[in-house]
């Protein structure tokens, strides 16, 4: 027989103690190896279940005092498990169906004790599969809790006091608890994050409290080889606390395991539970709570990514909204910057229209007028090509009729005199030349309508504007003026000329690096190029 | 035979005044006061009754230039706005304004401004825009 090897722990209820030799003779006889233990009265009883345990109870139905209902009803809330056979003297049918009912697995008069070695076996054999069915549920319930506890967890705080609670709710274990690492330094610290339960909970958790040092040796086990722990001794030096708590919560701290959480080769924390028998149950709990602790490594990493992940994105949230909230101030500031120019310009308009109303002569009114319209083609750039947010590239086409217009007047040329015809291309001016440019429109125009067409002479003028490549890929601007009055004076030279407006020409020209070239053919036509991609040191 | 236009002007730069003054006498039509805030406006224009206005959207003081506006308005003058804001003008008062000058601006525009607010003769006109 498969049990009759292993020793069996039995405890035997009954009052006689011939009656008792004759049963265990009875079953040795068969080959049981057993260890038994007799016990008569409740005390008795009580103290045979929370000192050793045992494997079966075979219980007389004739217990003087106690009585073998009671006794049974007591074994059987102490474990639902346990094998209970009724040993039964002279009773009534009525009697023995009774005694079954308050818990009594089976049932075998006195005088047929041979079968009580096939009952004990029956009964071994079912309280053994009840247990093991148990055991897997709660296996199975307790690894479902735990990992829909683990996958609905905010944080890490919430997701270790889910587990703890659903291990010590499915284990029974009195009492759970985690650590966690301290924000730097390798040590670990005793979370917050516990959980206890039972009815001895205070006593429990001032025993655990005094195996405190014990149970960090434990935990720093499990954290050193990554392993599920388990400490048998748990209590190690506080034996004398121990023996002074009450039996329960000294079972209790019996022992204990430590399990600890791994994510991304490091471990995050260790959960570390009271386990008192450390028994297959418990094992199988811990087994469970191991693969659990598993998702959690995992799933905490996938989190901290996240969150990290969270705070990046709200930190680069933050800084577009100061870098837009710069741009706008810088908006506003360029804006404003803006306006003060034109203001300034304005007063410097007004400043020379004051002054050429007082100059008696009209050469002199001349000269103020030529500085004013000067101003006015700064003026007229701003207005057309210094744009609150970037300088337009087709803004040139703008500015160049408006020039002309002011100037046509300067220069009293009559309607109808001089036809302008422009071709100014799209051309990507770099904004520090834009004022360089447009001067240099303005004294090539001035040129034109001052000295091409005197006494009424009709004729055109053409002014263009267009970017191409030079021989090096380099991007190269062109500004043209080409007329065709009356030419320029014999032996003119542009590099010798000392006339305030060339001597402006070539001081803007070479600004912004670029060539004059002069053809005076038929009419004058002026040309300039330029560099658009240089780098700016403007 | 039309009466000459008689002129406010609200400026609180003195030169740009001065020149807004002097531009606009000689070009025959009645400058009846320049004004430097919202306040002084208000009194010339109940005082001289102009017909029309040239104002700064931006004035010192605590009144803006959308404030004088209105006021003026109220008091039936017309007005045209001379400004480095224009495009403030343009968003938040183009309701008010019967002609718009950007600063800086010539004398030649200011009158075009004026002679467009005033009606003027088409030839006075060319002779004038060439």
């Amino acid at each position: 027989m498969a049990d009759a090897a292993s020793g069996i722990r039995l405890l035997i209820v009954e009052d006689s103690e011939d009656d008792t030799l004759m049963v265990v003779h009875a079953l040795r006889q068969r080959g049981f190896a057993i260890e038994w233990q007799r016990a008569e009265s409740e005390p008795e009883i009580k103290q045979a279940i929370d000192d050793a345990g045992c494997d079966a109870v075979l219980c007389d139905s004739n217990l003087p005092g106690y009585g073998a209902a009671p006794a049974i009803a007591l074994l059987r809330a102490a474990d639902r498990h346990l094998p209970i056979i009724l040993i039964s003297g002279k009773i009534s049918d009525e009697e023995a169906v009774g005694l079954i009912k308050s818990g009594a697995d089976d049932y075998v008069p006195k005088d047929k004790l041979a079968l009580l070695p096939g009952a004990l076996d029956r009964a071994l054999k079912a309280a053994r599969q009840s247990r093991e069915s148990e055991r897997r549920e709660r296996e199975l319930s307790l690894l479902l809790a735990a990992t829909r506890a683990v996958s609905q967890a905010e944080s890490l705080g919430a997701a270790l006091e889910a587990v703890l609670q659903a291990a010590c709710e499915h284990s029974g274990w009195p009492i759970g608890q985690a650590w966690l690492p301290e924000e730097a330094g390798g040590a670990f610290r005793l979370s917050s994050v516990w959980h206890a339960q039972g009815d001895t909970l205070d006593e429990t958790i001032r025993v655990a409290g005094e195996a405190r040092e014990s149970l960090s040796a434990l935990a720093y086990k499990a954290i050193e080889s990554r392993q599920v722990t388990w400490s048998s001794d748990l209590m190690g030096r506080h034996r004398s606390s121990l023996r002074s708590a009450k039996p329960p919560a000294r079972a209790s701290v019996g022992s204990a395991v430590a399990i600890p959480v791994i994510g991304e080769d490091e471990v995050i924390a260790v959960l570390e539970f009271a386990a008192p028998r450390r028994d297959r149950s418990d094992e199988g709990i811990a087994g469970i709570l191991a693969a659990v602790a598993g998702q959690l490594g995992t799933l905490l990493c996938k989190k901290r990514a996240d969150d990290a992940l969270r705070e990046s994105e709200a930190a680069l949230r933050e800084m577009n909204a100061v870098m837009e909230q710069t741009l706008r101030e810088r908006d506003i500031l360029l804006m404003e910057l803006q306006h003060r120019v034109k203001n300034s310009l304005q007063v410097i308009v007004s400043l020379l229209n004051l002054r050429s109303d007082q100059a008696q002569e009209e050469l002199a009114r001349q000269a103020i007028r030529e500085a004013s319209s000067r101003v006015e083609a700064l003026s007229l750039a701003y207005r057309y090509l210094y744009q609150p947010t970037f300088p337009d590239r087709t803004a040139l086409s703008a500015y160049v009729p408006e020039l002309c217009k002011i100037l046509a007047e300067l220069y009293a040329v009559r309607d109808g005199q001089v036809t302008v015809q422009t071709a100014i291309e799209p051309v990507a001016i770099p904004i520090g030349r834009l004022t360089p440019v447009s001067l240099i429109l303005n004294e090539l125009l001035s040129n034109a309508f001052k000295h091409a067409f005197p006494d009424g002479r009709k004729g055109s003028v053409a002014v263009g504007c267009r970017a191409d490549l030079d021989d090096a890929g380099g991007q190269v601007g062109h500004l043209w003026v080409a007329d065709d009055g009356i030419g320029l004076p014999a032996g003119f030279d542009i590099e010798v000329v000392t006339s305030t407006g060339l001597l402006i020409l070539r001081s803007l020209v070479a600004q912004i690096e670029g060539r004059i070239s002069v053809i005076g053919d038929c009419g004058t036509a002026i040309h300039v190029r330029f560099p658009l991609d240089r780098v700016e040191s403007e | 035979m039309e009466r000459t236009m008689r002129v406010l002007i609200v400026e609180d730069e003195a030169i740009t005044a001065l020149d807004l003054r002097q531009c606009i006498a000689d070009f025959g039509y009645q400058v009846v006061g320049v004004a430097d805030s919202c306040v002084e406006a208000i009194r010339l224009a109940e005082e001289a009754r102009p017909d029309i206005a040239l104002l700064d959207f931006h004035l010192k003081g605590p009144v803006d230039g959308m404030t004088t506006a209105r006021e003026l308005s109220r008091r039936a003058v017309r007005i045209i706005f001379v400004t480095a804001y224009l495009e403030q003008v343009l968003q938040h008062a183009r309701d008010l304004a019967t002609g718009y000058l950007a600063k800086p601006v010539s004398r030649r525009d200011v009158r075009l401004a004026l002679m467009d607010a005033g009606g003027e003769d088409s030839d006075r006109r060319r002779a004038l825009a060439c």
